[in-house]
């Protein structure tokens, strides 16, 4: 589920974070479609789009502390 | 002779003041650099490690404030406070998404700034202090 260029679909995005020791839980209330991503300390709340582009990506891969290259196979 | 007035850049401030009723947060002079990303556009934090992904300018921009307000109310839901999520982007990226770019083109360029005061979510756009920062387009 990747592309040459840099864009990985939500579906697996999702799976590769969850993966990697990520929750993602609906945001409470939320009308909108945010997800709440959650590892360790870190909280981050956000929608995530069907396709998702190489700075994203690698933004999150950063953040969760997890490997780009995973997104990426 | 010629007079350079050098002024320095305000600086970011977080309020966050609790009482009886909910929190008070602010976020002021948070720089944001928004880069287009193939037919994406990408909007990044500098002091605040927050990013987003948006359909164009308008879009990326709103993903970004809509985000880090839910962001900030997370927090606030299982902490109580907000001080882990006030953490700058890491050296790198400052590096990667302003830095080298306006060393060697001079690509971003301030758009806004404002202070801004939230305490529940009353308005559409609780931000109105992000400095966005935005690669400027080719002549």
């Amino acid at each position: 589920m990747q592309s040459e260029d840099g864009i990985v679909l939500r579906e697996f995005l999702i799976r590769v974070l969850i993966e990697n020791g990520v929750t993602v839980t609906p945001h409470q209330g939320s009308t909108t479609g945010h997800l709440v991503l959650g590892k360790g300390d870190v909280l981050d709340v956000r929608q995530i789009p069907e396709e998702v582009h190489r700075r994203m990506v690698h933004a999150l891969a950063r953040k969760f502390d997890i490997a780009k290259h995973l997104f990426y196979n | 002779m010629s007079t350079e007035i050098v002024t320095a850049p305000p600086a970011v401030t977080a309020l966050h003041l609790k009482n009886d009723d909910g929190h008070f947060v602010g976020i002021g002079n948070l720089r944001v650099v928004i880069v287009q990303d193939g037919s994406s556009w990408f909007a990044q934090g500098l002091e605040i490690d927050y990013a987003a992904q948006g359909t164009s300018e308008e879009d990326v921009r709103k993903q970004f404030e809509d985000g880090l307000y839910c962001t900030i109310h997370e927090h606030l839901t299982v902490n109580g406070k907000i001080t882990n999520f006030l953490k700058p982007a890491p050296p790198e990226v400052w590096q990667e998404m302003l830095y080298d770019s306006v060393a060697d083109v001079n690509r971003y360029s301030q758009l806004s700034w404002h202070e801004t005061v939230l305490e529940k979510r009353v308005e559409n756009t609780p931000f109105q202090g992000i400095k966005y920062l935005q690669q400027k387009k080719a002549a």
